[in-house]
């Protein structure tokens, strides 16, 4: 049974004291969102399913130090960022599989293929999508990060300095080298097909 | 406003962080200015592609699985910090043990010592005891024991030198078997 009516900050509370039923509802309430960040560095299901696990194992063995934490979002994520940007390190060296929706497990299929799209959305979507994976890929890793936390999964510069450890300037810094240089890979593309 | 003041403001009028006179201004100069339109429009449309890039949900039965996963290994988390627990108590245990086993160690050895230092110095006791009595026996004269004062037996040296010899060599019974005897009396410096 969820627990709907306490806010984050009194779950965590909750939870720091030992209550177990407070740490399943904040792995409810918080899962998508790690899920997605995590997708959107590692570009896999597999390796986004991963961090998911292991983000909440570590909060879970981090549970006295949360009595002492101001955000618990920020806290969250900078954990699910640190162990993303650490896996993709080591999946550098592999080369890198590119997933598509075969090989996701059976029950993740079924779901995506419930959802109707039109051929020509679906074709436009996935081109547009897999040019900025790409363009996104070539950035350096903070620059990559401060991208997809502000303008895919729509954090704060605020909170984005609070999840990367970084100054706010920094972020700005980072977002704009990144839009630039996004700007120009994507330009670069289309100036190619015309 | 010229486009070195607006360039570096654009991306800000994208993520609606300028104050409303600075938009107005900034607005009217993009509207009048090419170049500046063109960037303005590019990060729009980049800010659009890469919002619409978003995750899809991998579906409620993922997140059921997945949760109850997560549920699990942090259930046999507090599991092994419960088990972990009982090692501590243990390891407690264990070190009371060593310290007692140390102190009986110790305590045997004093007991020891103490043993030894009461046994040398009894050694040292019967010595004085024996070294005290000796005297006694060398001065005796052995005419009061034979009670026959007038006649001398043996002369003072004599008797020392058997006092000495039956303090060397023991019982008397012994002595016959040191054909050497007088010669060794000889040899003894009697000072």
């Amino acid at each position: 049974m969820r627990d709907m009516s306490k806010t984050v900050p009194e779950l965590v509370e909750s939870f720091a004291k030992g209550d177990q039923s407070a740490f399943a509802e904040l792995v409810t309430r918080y899962r998508k969102k790690v899920y997605s960040l995590a997708y959107q560095i590692l570009r896999n299901h597999l390796d986004a399913d991963e961090v998911v696990q292991e983000t909440f194992v570590r909060i879970y063995r981090r549970q006295k130090e949360l009595a002492n934490v101001k955000y618990f979002s920020t806290f969250l994520l900078r954990i699910a960022t640190n162990y993303s940007i650490d896996l993709l390190r080591k999946r550098k060296g592999h080369s890198k599989i590119e997933e598509d929706s075969s090989s996701l497990p059976g029950t993740v299929q079924l779901d995506l293929a419930r959802r109707v799209v039109t051929p020509s959305q679906k074709f436009e979507s996935k081109r547009l999508g897999a040019e900025i994976e790409k363009a996104l890929d070539r950035l350096p890793p903070r620059q990559k990060m401060t991208a997809i936390l502000h303008d895919v999964e729509g954090y704060t510069k605020t909170e984005i300095a609070g999840i990367l450890e970084c100054p706010e300037a920094t972020v700005r810094s980072n977002l704009h080298i990144a839009r630039t240089k996004l700007r120009k890979i994507l330009k670069h593309k289309h100036k190619r097909k015309e | 406003m010229n486009c070195r003041q607006a360039l570096p403001l654009l991306e800000s009028l994208v993520d609606n962080e300028l104050p409303e006179a600075e938009t107005a201004r900034l607005k009217s100069h993009i509207n009048d200015c090419n170049h500046c339109r063109q960037g303005y429009q590019e990060t729009i449309h980049l800010r659009e592609i890469l919002s619409r890039n978003r995750v899809m949900d991998p579906g409620p039965q993922y997140w059921t699985e997945t949760t109850s996963l997560i549920l699990a290994r942090t259930t046999e988390l507090a599991d092994k910090a419960q088990v972990h627990h009982l090692p501590q108590k243990t390891r407690h245990y264990g070190q009371v043990t060593i310290i007692r086993s140390i102190m009986s160690v110790v305590a045997s050895i004093t007991i020891l010592c103490i043993a030894l230092l009461i046994g040398s110095s009894l050694k040292k006791q019967n010595v004085v005891h024996y070294v005290k009595n000796a005297p006694l026996l060398a001065t005796t004269d052995l005419r009061d024991l034979l009670q026959v004062k007038d006649h001398p037996i043996y002369t003072a040296q004599d008797q020392i030198n058997l006092a000495r010899g039956a303090l060397l060599l023991g019982m008397p019974g012994s002595l016959g078997r040191f054909a050497g005897l007088s010669d060794l009396f000889l040899t003894i410096d009697l000072k």
